[in-house]
């Protein structure tokens, strides 16, 4: 009999569920909310948790967060409606079975034997034993492969070290830039005077495309659910088509205004607000609802950047690159410092990541005095 | 032969006059010319049916295949192998799998 978590907003499901959960031999613990389910996770260290999709309950939210929480469990995904695309989707999300409706005893019993007895990684702390057989020939082997090993190690160090000391720039032909990002494939640039976006190939740093704004100074883009978004100088999130004009889709009155900076992790959007020193999580729906806030684990917030993993922002206060936390974005994982920015001659506007490296974005000082600057940063170990 | 600990799943289709719903499943196995599916819905042996996928960094949408052989598991779930059926899907298949085995650490 294994214990089993069971989230769902509707009472009359949750009790339902209890029941064909414990008639196919289960303990079930329900919670009608993300936060109790969390609280369930480390209360009573369930085996497997299953996640009802509703309107008012996101599934791919909830295994998303339930996953970070608890990486190593398995999450089930019950449907109201059979829907083959969501099921792919939320299993790419990392559901380990998702069970169509009707929920029936013997399905829902399938359902959960599957994926309780689903082979993954095995994990251990100690070492299988090994054998014992004739080991001086591998001993004397293993000194001197040590030996040159060591040698072959320090050297790598050494060019690690020079590698980590190389730092290339670009001087770009505008002088006000306010953000940047990286769409996979080209740099995006905005340039608040200009009014305008300003998009490079990152080979040469060769402007490919320039699109202008006559209503409106961009001062952050950001690439998210297949639409190119800006933030304008007036306070406004801009969610936009990819073509040749970025022609607005939805124009959304920021809820919390000063975003100087916009990140996108696969399911959240990220914005840092420069003048209440605040990160926010918002969901994408019709009001960029902000789910979360979360005071800044440094000086000023002036971008932010996702790579692939961990949400980054650059400190133009202490001209640092911070880690965030994603389960808890006021607490610092890292620090790297930005030599580039320490004698004042640039201001830290933007942050981009691509092929590896972190790209800073640099508004030469006092402001107007000299072209804005493009720093590739030295990849961080 | 690579085992990755990451699960692919697929998307099911069956001809429109089986009248059944599309459905979804694990694929186990995966080479250029079959695959093992473990999915819930029934699997019959014969059943012609179009499988959608995405291998990173290819989509592959509506490959045709027959049920060769299908079989319940323990946990009453289908367990079936699959033979594509067309060439052009298989040599696709082929080199995007050469290509995927190839960057395998």
């Amino acid at each position: 009999m294994a214990v089993v978590g069971l989230v769902c907003s509707d009472e009359a499901d949750r009790q339902r569920l209890s029941l064909l959960a414990g008639e196919a031999g289960h303990a079930a613990h329900a919670a009608g909310r993300l936060t109790q389910a969390l609280e369930l996770l480390r209360e009573l260290r369930p085996r497997l948790m299953v996640v009802v999709d509703s309107p008012d309950c996101d599934a791919q939210v909830l295994v998303r967060e339930l996953s970070r929480a608890a990486p190593l469990l398995p999450i089930v995904v019950l449907l109201k409606t059979r829907d083959a695309g969501r099921a792919v989707e939320l299993m790419k999300t990392g559901a380990a079975e998702v069970m169509p409706t009707p929920w029936t005893q013997d399905a829902l019993h399938a359902c959960l034997s599957k994926a309780l007895r689903q082979p993954g990684t095995s994990f251990s702390l100690t070492r299988a034993r090994r054998r014992r057989g004739p080991i001086y020939a591998l001993a004397v082997l293993v000194f001197f492969a040590a030996a040159f090993g060591r040698l072959a190690w320090r050297r790598r160090q050494a060019q690690q070290e020079a590698a980590l000391h190389q730092r290339t720039y670009w001087d770009l032909p505008y002088r006000h830039p306010a953000g940047m990002a990286f769409d996979g494939k080209d740099f995006w640039i905005a340039d608040w005077y200009s009014q305008s976006l300003y998009v490079h190939e990152p080979s040469d740093l060769a402007i490919v495309r320039i699109v202008h704004f006559p209503d409106e100074m961009p001062i952050a883009v950001a690439f998210a659910a297949d639409a190119v978004w800006s933030v304008s100088a007036s306070g406004r999130i801009v969610r936009r088509m990819r073509d040749a004009a970025l022609t607005p889709l939805t124009a959304y009155k920021d809820a919390a205004p000063d975003t100087l900076g916009m990140a996108f992790d696969g399911l959240y959007l990220w914005t840092c607000d420069s003048r209440t020193k605040m990160i926010h999580k918002r969901i994408i729906d019709s009001d960029l609802t902000i789910v979360a806030s979360y005071r800044y684990p440094g000086g000023t917030p002036a971008a932010l950047a996702f790579d692939g993993r961990d949400l980054w922002s650059l400190d133009s206060e202490n001209h640092e690159l911070i880690r965030l936390d994603l389960e808890h974005p006021s607490r610092a994982t890292a620090r790297v410092s930005l030599p580039e920015y320490a004698d004042g001659r640039y201001r830290a506007v933007g942050l981009a990541y691509a092929d590896g490296r972190f790209w800073t974005l640099g508004e030469r000082l006092p402001r107007d005095s000299g072209p804005a600057r493009l720093f590739r940063e030295a990849a961080i170990p | 032969m690579k085992r990755t600990v990451r699960r692919i799943p697929a998307r099911i289709g069956f001809a429109e006059s089986a009248g059944r719903w599309e459905a979804w499943g694990w694929l186990e196995e995966l080479t250029a010319s079959a695959a093992r599916l473990s999915a819930q819905a029934e699997l019959r042996r014969d059943e012609t049916l179009s499988l959608t996928f995405e291998l990173p960094g290819e989509p592959f949408a509506g490959l045709a295949a027959r049920v060769a052989w299908s079989q319940r598991d323990a946990d009453g779930y289908w367990e079936a192998e699959l033979r594509f059926t067309s060439e052009l899907d298989r040599r696709r298949l082929a080199a995007a799998l050469l290509d995927l085995l190839s960057r395998a650490f």
